[in-house]
């Protein structure tokens, strides 16, 4: 026995009903509808594709600022000043100690060539007195002592 | 003889129809005569929609809001409609999932109360001029499980193929007919305690 037997005397009627002229006026109220929503569609398309374009330009805008603008002069000397002293040079540091002693308020180069008058010197001075104290002997040994002593030779041609 | 004629008709009537889906997609596809299209599609398979929606909700009201929603949503994605199957098997796929849809909204409510209440609609409204045997009949399939009485209402009352009815239902065809057959003897049972 298959479905149409089984159930042919019900039939395919249906106990239910529609308003009269429903079929005839469906067809136009749906297109309309169909209009609106597609247009209201078509609005938020827009709006939403405009708030994108509008968004992307702000992105652009903010990137460029931050890496095209640059960095104010009294920020740097902030930082500069916010810097560690390690960082610093240390000649910097030094040079109003020697500068105080012979010529203050000079550059870097002739505070060195200053320095090295102001150590030699007072060094050459205590030579000069040690020599004059020693005999004859005790130098003729320390100029033999000098030359076969190839550490101070060393140090002579460094110096050179 | 009469078979070789019955066999030319229906190959005939599906030639036509086949024909028609095709015009009624240029002319839905083209902007210019988007709405003359639409009006044409709406004519031919309003009915036929209608009544498959109406067939699971019962509701007159909740069923032209469906006919509505499915042939808006036609319109609108038309252009996204490959015409690998025909527009009729799109529609009801559209309309099935508006219903189920409805179906899911109503969730909350227990299966069994929302049963209730749709078969008493059923014997509420429209029962003037119906017989008690076809008032019997729709409430029995109205207690069916929900893809049970899909497949039973697009199997018995729109003669569409198991193949179809998998298009629409995005579901085996075999799953198809073991659901039908079991909606079938749910149906007789029914009847029969009735």
């Amino acid at each position: 026995m298959n479905s149409e037997s089984e159930f042919q005397k019900v039939g395919k009627k249906m106990p239910y009903s529609v308003p009269e002229g429903f079929f005839d006026q469906i067809t136009g109220r749906t297109l309309v509808k169909a209009r609106q929503r597609e247009k209201i569609h078509r609005k938020t398309v827009l709006m939403w594709r405009l708030a994108a374009v509008a968004a992307s330009v702000a992105v652009l805008f903010a990137l460029g600022y931050l890496v095209l603008s640059p960095l104010p002069e009294k920020n740097c000397e902030q930082t500069a000043q916010q810097m560690p002293s390690m960082l610093q040079p240390e000649v910097i540091s030094q040079s109003p100690k020697v500068t105080a002693e012979s010529q203050p308020k000079e550059d870097f180069v002739p505070v060195i060539t200053d320095k090295e008058e102001i150590t030699v010197s007072p060094e050459s001075e205590e030579i000069n007195d040690v020599l004059s104290a020693l005999s004859n002997d005790e130098l003729l040994q320390l100029a033999i002592l000098y030359k076969s002593d190839i550490f101070l030779e060393e140090t002579e041609n460094n110096l050179q | 003889m009469y078979s070789f004629a019955s066999k030319y008709q229906k190959a005939l009537k599906q030639v036509t129809i086949e024909n028609s889906d095709v015009h009624i997609l240029s002319l839905i596809r083209d902007p210019e005569t988007k709405d003359k299209g639409f009006t044409l599609m709406m004519d031919t398979y309003k009915e036929r929609i209608y009544w498959h929606i109406r067939r699971l909700v019962v509701s007159h009201e909740d069923a032209e809001d469906i006919l509505q929603e499915t042939f808006i949503n036609a319109y609108r994605f038309a252009g996204s409609f490959n015409g690998e199957s025909r527009i009729y098997t799109w529609l009801y796929r559209i309309a099935t999932n508006e219903c189920i849809g409805l179906f899911r909204k109503n969730k909350n409510n227990r299966m069994e109360e929302l049963t209730d209440k749709v078969v008493g609609r059923l014997t509420g409204n429209d029962l003037e001029n119906s017989e008690e045997i076809q008032v019997r009949f729709q409430e029995a399939i109205l207690k069916l499980p929900e893809k049970q009485r899909i497949v039973f209402n697009l199997r018995y009352y729109d003669d569409l193929s198991y193949e179809e009815i998998s298009l629409i239902m995005n579901t085996s065809v075999s799953a198809l007919k073991t659901n039908y057959h079991y909606a079938q003897e749910k149906i007789k049972q029914n009847m029969l305690n009735y």
